[in-house]
């Protein structure tokens, strides 16, 4: 009894690693992504500025930065940057590119938060937008947020370091 | 924050140790050591301590504020300093 469940957690083992997923976690392949965060971003303020300026366009300019929002969460798996509680072995220069680059994520998003309240409250009172549009102009804001703390460190550490191999 | 200069390559290269073997050796990755070589990154005393531990010479030997002399400088100077 013992054998055949070796045999089988064996082949169960077999058949995950068959599937790729194990490779991934173990060891994900992290490389300079110059442009897929400046992508990310562009989508996402395209969007918020379109919710912006035309608020029969809200929809629309929701899809742009949900499709910057998406895209973004890709980012920290394949990113230089190493993300928090990963299996990687993070060592004081990756915890230095971190923080640096979480710093950078935070001043932005203390920007944006704050200029963003500033002008959806601004818009709000001067076109007399109805309750329900500033909720969905702050959801937005929020997500676009939530965007800019996924791709800021990606794109800090791809513009700020040069790729480097294990034997160059 | 000034520049720190190494002699890493030079060392590794008289030892026959390959980057990643050097990381290893000191809890790094082999990327780490490329960024020190390139000077890209200045490493913490500890890192310092622990790769110079690893040459076994003095960490002032590996890690300076200044450039460090040339090897062919270096030879020859040596070489005028033998001839009579």
């Amino acid at each position: 009894m013992p054998r055949f469940n070796d045999r089988l957690l064996d082949g169960l083992d077999a058949a995950a690693k068959r599937t790729g997923i194990p490779g991934l976690v173990t060891k994900p392949r992290r490389r300079h992504l110059y442009w897929l965060p400046v992508v990310a971003l562009t989508l996402a303020t395209a969007g918020i500025v379109l919710g912006l300026v035309r608020t029969d366009l809200l929809t629309e300019g929701y899809g742009l930065i949900m499709a910057g929002f998406t895209l973004a969460m890709v980012l920290p798996i394949f990113g230089p940057v190493k993300i928090w509680g990963g299996s990687e072995v993070v060592d004081e220069f990756d915890r230095v590119m971190r923080s640096r680059a979480f710093l950078a994520a935070f001043a932005s998003i203390s920007v944006v938060a704050v200029l963003g309240m500033l002008v959806s409250g601004g818009l709000a009172l001067l076109n007399g937008w109805p309750v329900l549009v500033l909720v969905r102009q702050l959801i937005a804001l929020i997500l676009y947020l939530i965007t800019l703390y996924s791709a800021v460190p990606t794109l800090y550490s791809s513009w700020t370091t040069q790729p480097i191999g294990e034997d160059d | 924050m000034p520049v720190i200069h190494n002699r890493i390559p030079l060392f590794r290269a008289e030892r026959g140790i390959s980057r990643r073997a050097l990381a290893e050796a000191v809890g790094v990755n082999p990327q780490t050591i490329g960024y020190l070589e390139r000077g890209d990154y200045s490493p913490s005393l500890e890192l310092a301590m622990k790769i110079a531990g690893h040459f076994d010479v003095p960490v002032e030997l590996l890690f300076s504020f200044q450039p460090f002399e040339s090897v062919s400088a270096a030879l020859r100077r040596a070489g005028d300093l033998q001839e009579p």
